[in-house]
């Protein structure tokens, strides 16, 4: 009988629906400051998380330094040029179209005492003509450090070809 | 990290099945579901899966409870303590080594003891949640500034008396001078290492087993005759000797003090190696008897190393290097042969050892895990140890910090810390002892310096003096 009154009395006569109903809009209340202070702190962590984007710069050269259209007229002057005594012609405008190349280098900021070293500070993924250039560059040393190096119409169009390609992938053509 | 966790998950399930327990409990249920079903008609599967989604609907307020505690409390401790971070001012102190130093990396160990009495912890709910503290790490530097090497100690500005002092008392030839911080060289991110020509090479360091096992440490680099004394850091003075005049090598150690009680989680596997193997012995009778065996000297040995390590105090610890250099110059062997080399000094087989934790080093090919994008992926962690490098950046100590600082290409969940005792840091940096005193790198100060007579008669006003004193 005890065990009846001090037990189970109070529990069944304990209003467990209304309790029920309390509890529930306490926690939703819970979740509603919950979810507000997730979306506060996700903003701030939004603002104070490592930005660790790559940016692709691209090699773009400034418009004030190099004028596009002078470089394409002088460019196209010099390949005309080349064409005006072969083969003499060709070995000329390989070398001025090295110290073209160098100089469009230097007014877009690239330093360092030889063109070598300039053209070392360029990185192979963003100029893909970067490899043949070095090599056009050696011929190009060549050419000037060996007398009688002779080169014929086929290789000289070539190499002219490659200096303009890497002209145009800097964006000055 | 997804198939780490999947692989995790996949043995907790593997592990509960297991038991016989729970398989006649499944066994159970199944055959008595499956009567059910057959024997009384009108229970329908449909009908129990209304019943599921029945259930949710009137309870989702406390679901979405359970998942929205944690994960608030995560994000939030994440914001709080970026900007707890964000707010500590620093210095950084330059350790000018004289000529002649004839004082044992011991001398360092107390240094340290002294460093860990810097401790801070949260202490009370406010600080933990509204303030963000974190344990203020030291970072302890080794860099090679185009072949010229610079021992740096970065420290929060306030404790910079502190860490002089500390400095002072064990080597009162060094000098500590606050330096400007040679971290402004360094290119801002990736693509400004690029546009300089530079490339970039990266890791950290993590333990190759539990941190129970100390590593190698001065004490058995050390003897009483003396050519039979090295001293492991003149391989770092020598790799880092090395390095050409436009590049830059850079080791960075960063120290958190922590808890005295850190062996605590240890015991169990120190139990495990105290326990003695039984093996059964059959006696005349045929009695079966357990017997111990006597543990082997190595053992012994090893238990005594593990007991000795536990008896100093600790730093939670993270090393991470970087290694700039011209593109046309760079090779990766240079950084991941030399200076992973040179932790491998202190490892040894029975005990412990360093290995580059392989998931932060910047070489990814499509041979690993996760086989795709090997070289944006590449690109990213590059990215990463930069950022990490140039902000001395401990990885995030919640779920979900480590989740928000992640990028897709990058996630950010395996720079990771562990804990070496003062006997372990006090090998990896020091001062190098005379023995090494010939390489002819390091930044040194060409004067002894020496104290003044005791007694000397002290002249000026009260206030003038003070200066001296503090």
């Amino acid at each position: 009988m005890d065990f009846n009154n001090i037990f189970l009395k109070p529990l069944t006569n304990f209003d467990w629906r209304s309790f029920l109903v309390v509890t529930k809009y306490f926690i939703i209340l819970l979740d509603i400051v919950l979810i507000a202070a997730f979306f506060y702190s996700l903003k701030k962590s939004l603002e104070l998380k490592p930005n660790l984007r790559l940016i692709k710069r691209k090699l773009k050269p400034k418009e004030s330094l190099v004028d596009k259209i002078v470089t394409t007229k002088s460019w196209e002057a010099l390949i005309n040029k080349s064409e005006a005594n072969p083969p003499q012609s060709y070995v000329f405008a390989i070398i001025e179209a090295d110290k073209f190349v160098d100089d469009i280098l230097k007014k877009l900021g690239y330093e360092g005492e030889h063109m070598a070293d300039r053209l070392a500070r360029l990185n192979d993924s963003d100029v893909k003509s970067l490899p043949k250039l070095w090599r056009v560059h050696r011929v190009r040393n060549d050419l000037v450090h060996t007398p009688d190096f002779e080169i014929n119409a086929v290789d000289a169009k070539e190499i002219l070809e490659i200096y303009e390609k890497f002209l145009k992938e800097l964006g000055v053509l | 990290m997804f198939s780490d966790l999947l692989k995790h998950i996949g043995d907790l399930i593997g592990e509960f099945f297991s038991k016989d327990e729970v398989f006649w409990l499944l066994f159970f249920v199944v055959m008595t579901g499956g009567i059910a079903i057959v024997a009384v008609p009108d229970i329908s599967l449909i009908q129990i899966i209304l019943d599921i989604i029945h259930f949710f609907l009137r309870t989702w307020w406390f679901w979405l409870f359970l998942i929205l505690f944690p994960l608030t409390q995560s994000l939030w401790l994440y914001f709080k303590q970026e900007e707890f971070k964000n707010g500590i001012k620093w210095i950084l102190l330059e350790l000018r080594i004289p000529r002649e130093t004839d004082k044992s990396p011991r001398a360092m160990e107390q240094v340290f003891v002294a460093f860990h009495t810097l401790r801070n912890v949260p202490g009370d709910w406010r600080e933990k949640y509204i303030d963000g503290e974190i344990t203020r790490p030291i970072s302890l530097e080794i860099v090679s500034l185009g072949g010229e090497i610079h021992f740096y100690i970065r420290t929060y500005a306030k404790q910079k008396n502190l860490v002089e002092a500390s400095m002072f008392a064990y080597y009162p030839d060094v000098e500590v001078v606050e330096v400007d911080d040679y971290i402004d060289r360094l290119p801002k991110d990736l693509q400004e290492t690029y546009e300089q020509g530079q490339n970039i090479w990266g890791t950290e360091m993590v333990l190759n087993k539990e941190e129970a096992y100390p590593i190698k440490s001065y004490a058995e680099f050390e003897d009483p005759e003396e050519t039979r004394q090295f001293d492991p850091i003149s391989t770092f003075l020598e790799v880092l000797g090395k390095v050409k005049k436009e590049e830059i090598a850079a080791i960075q150690m960063l120290i958190a003090p922590a808890d005295k009680a850190w062996s605590d989680e240890w015991d169990s596997l120190l139990e495990e190696l105290e326990k003695p193997k039984m093996i059964d012995v059959v006696s005349a009778e045929g009695d079966v008897r357990k017997v111990p065996v006597p543990k082997s000297p190595g053992k012994t040995d090893i238990i005594e190393k593990i007991e000795n390590n536990f008896s100093k105090p600790a730093f939670a610890t993270l090393i991470r290097f970087i290694y700039l250099s011209p593109q046309s110059s760079f090779s990766d062997t240079f950084a991941s042969r030399g200076l992973v080399g040179a932790f491998n000094q202190y490892g040894s087989l029975e005990i412990n050892s360093f290995r580059q934790n392989y998931n932060m080093s910047t070489r990814v090919d499509i041979w690993h895990w996760p086989h795709i994008f090997p070289k944006a992926r590449n690109e990213y962690r590059k990215q990463r140890i930069l950022f990490n490098y140039r902000k001395r950046e401990l990885p995030p100590e919640t779920w979900m910090g480590r989740f928000m600082s992640s990028h897709p290409f990058n996630l950010n969940f395996h720079s990771k810390r562990f804990i070496l005792n003062i006997e372990g840091l006090a090998s990896l940096f020091h001062p190098p002892i005379k023995m090494v005193l010939t390489a002819p790198h390091i930044k040194r100060l060409e004067s002894r310096k020496a104290g003044p007579p005791a007694g000397l008669p002290i002249f000026g006003e009260e206030e003038e003096i003070k200066k001296y004193m503090e």
